[in-house]
């Protein structure tokens, strides 16, 4: 058991690092192995300023990736709930709402005001739809949850296009927020998420071994001691930080959280401990592969990763939903 | 054997300010097996989840050795008295010796991982319920019964002094409900544990328990051993149904025989 966390864990590493290459590798232009080398050693070509170019939207694709599988998996666990997501309960959605209106009607323009707009919206979704699943009949159902997320998702999206599509000039500058994509990022946007990643991946780290208790549900968990609410609360709070921060600069991109924390839980069993660590890893690998996958498929352009995350995580999220159904029933 | 004395001072309980239990006044007596009886919503499983800390009271208080539960840490009173609910949730694909180790949850530190005490109360506690063979199986492939023990287990690896059941047997078949309670009678006889539990079979509780509180809509109706208290009227009064009460040929408790429409 000791062994296989341990193989498991390199192999994660050694997949992350080899996303990470290719990632500075391929794109419009493809620089091969020999270009990476290059960019590292600083020889001022052509290639190694392509591989440079590259470096901030990866180390992004890195933190975003492990920032949405980490909110997903806490979403997962504070409502044990197996569908959900950032993207399915329509939390991204409302951070780019927030952001989208901030831009057009309050003209705002710093990172700062983005992140705390971004995390307003997605805070108020969360509780919003939660809320909404929670009426009726045995509360927050997986099928509940998905549906009023949807709802919210679609309902939003309207919104954030109603507010766009009249500004033609301006649409074309925030066409990423309707997809999601990491190819925008500069350093300086980076620096300033930072301290909300680290904060969002510390809070839930701590609260690895107090997810694990609620996962015997909300009884046993109080009577092992657990402050049932005061953990949910936090564990809200630092998966929404999570995917607010990363939703502002990168626009709502899907299913990451979604397909990750299954992933490591398959391959890891139900311990957070190990779950958080495994899909952050994961997370970032398949965020780096869709981003890639985006420049190869969407040549001489680009294809937002959003949209390939999304191809490739509707197929799991049918497959977890029919799973779900059949558990409830 | 210990010496915490449980009690509810007064207690007015229930869900959404809708009280189900009133004014409830009861000691529980230590190092016994006791057994709260009564018909379906007669408050015995609010009684027992208010006990546990799940239901905060409206009205009075529940005491722990002369002292408000609610004063108490969590994680302290976690490590007096352990609770066994209805329907706890089993993660998917965890392993027996794992779900068992999730009961040493109010021994944690921060940031700490299992101390050799822990392995040692997990180990004990599968020993005890006889699943030490099954450590490394999934929790999903066991049968009703021995997930049962394997949530006992948990709450033995808990080590407390107190353990609240509610309704530890029910869904399980005549054999593993006799197994269950020969195991909690185990634990009482050994290591002196105050067990409180919700039962619905008033035979077999009459049989196990060394006290039986009897509740009727909210309130105590009758609370002593089975043999002073299994009477026709209290069934006639509890559950509304005439009996007659014979003695139990095996254990010598009282043994109640039910009438009906059709045999009496």
């Amino acid at each position: 058991m000791r062994k296989s966390i341990v193989i498991i864990s390199l192999t994660g590493a050694a997949c992350l690092l080899l996303c990470i290459l290719a990632s500075l590798t391929y794109g419009a232009r493809s620089v091969g192995f020999a270009g990476v080398i290059a960019a590292l050693t600083g020889d001022g070509s052509f290639s190694s300023h392509v591989v440079m170019a590259r470096v901030p939207r990866t180390i992004f694709g890195v933190l975003a990736g492990a920032s949405l599988a980490i909110s997903g998996a806490l979403m997962q666990a504070i409502t044990r709930n197996p569908i959900a997501d950032p993207s399915i309960l329509g939390v991204n959605t409302g951070a780019s709402l927030f952001v989208v209106c901030g831009i057009t009607f309050f003209h705002i323009n710093t990172g700062g005001q983005y992140i705390l707009l971004a995390f307003a919206g997605a805070a108020v979704t969360a509780a919003f739809v939660y809320g909404l699943a929670s009426l009726g009949y045995g509360g927050a159902t997986p099928l509940k949850l998905a549906l009023s997320g949807a709802a919210a998702a679609t309902a939003l999206q309207s919104l954030v296009n109603t507010v766009m599509l009249p500004n033609t000039q301006v649409m074309d500058q925030f066409r990423f927020w309707q997809t999601g994509s990491i190819s925008g990022a500069e350093f300086k946007d980076i620096r300033l998420i930072l301290p909300c990643l680290l904060t969002g991946f510390a809070i839930s780290f701590i609260l690895a071994p107090s997810l694990n208790t609620l996962a015997l549900g909300d009884d046993v968990a109080a009577g092992l001691g657990l402050h049932v609410t005061r953990v949910r609360a936090w564990a809200a709070l630092a998966g929404v930080l999570l995917c607010a921060a990363t939703t502002a600069l990168a626009g709502p991109i899907g299913f990451v959280g979604l397909m990750t924390p299954h992933l490591a839980r398959l391959l890891a069993g139900p311990d957070m401990r190990k779950i958080l660590p495994l899909s952050a890893v994961f997370g970032s690998c398949l965020l780096l592969l869709s981003d890639v996958a985006g420049r190869m498929l969407g040549r001489p352009g680009e294809l937002e990763s959003g949209i390939v995350t999304a191809l490739a995580g509707a197929p799991v999220f049918i497959i977890l939903i029919r799973k779900a159904k059949v558990r409830s029933l | 054997m210990n010496n915490h004395v449980l009690a509810a001072a007064g207690v007015t309980a229930g869900y959404n300010s809708r009280p189900v239990i009133r004014e409830v006044d009861l000691t529980i007596p230590h190092n016994k097996i006791n057994v709260i009886i009564g018909a379906n919503g007669c408050g015995k499983s609010t009684l027992l989840k208010t006990f546990s800390r799940l239901i905060r009271p409206s009205g009075g208080q529940i005491m722990l050795n002369g002292k408000a539960v609610s004063s108490l840490p969590a994680k302290q009173a976690a490590q007096i008295m352990g609770l066994l609910p209805q329907s706890p949730t089993v993660p998917d694909g965890i392993k027996v010796a794992d779900l068992v180790a999730r009961g040493r949850f109010p021994y944690r530190r921060l940031l700490k991982s299992m101390t050799t005490e822990d392995f040692k109360a997990v180990e004990e506690a599968m020993d005890i319920m006889g699943i030490s063979a099954l450590a490394d199986n999934s929790v999903d492939e066991l049968s009703g019964g021995q997930r049962q023990r394997v949530w006992i287990a948990l709450a033995l690896a808990q080590q407390t002094d107190i353990l609240l059941l509610d309704e530890p047997t029910t869904f399980l078949d005549i054999s593993y409900q006799v197994e269950i309670l020969d195991l909690l009678t185990d634990l009482n006889r050994r290591r002196g544990t105050t067990i409180v539990m919700v039962l619905h079979d008033i035979n077999l509780s009459s049989r196990y328990a060394d006290y039986l509180f009897a509740m009727r809509d909210g309130s105590l109706m009758a609370c002593g051993t089975p043999q002073e208290i299994i009477t026709p009227q209290l069934i006639k009064d509890t559950y509304g149904l005439d009996c007659i009460v014979m003695e139990d040929p095996v254990s010598a408790s009282p043994f109640i025989i039910p009438m009906g429409r059709h045999h009496s």
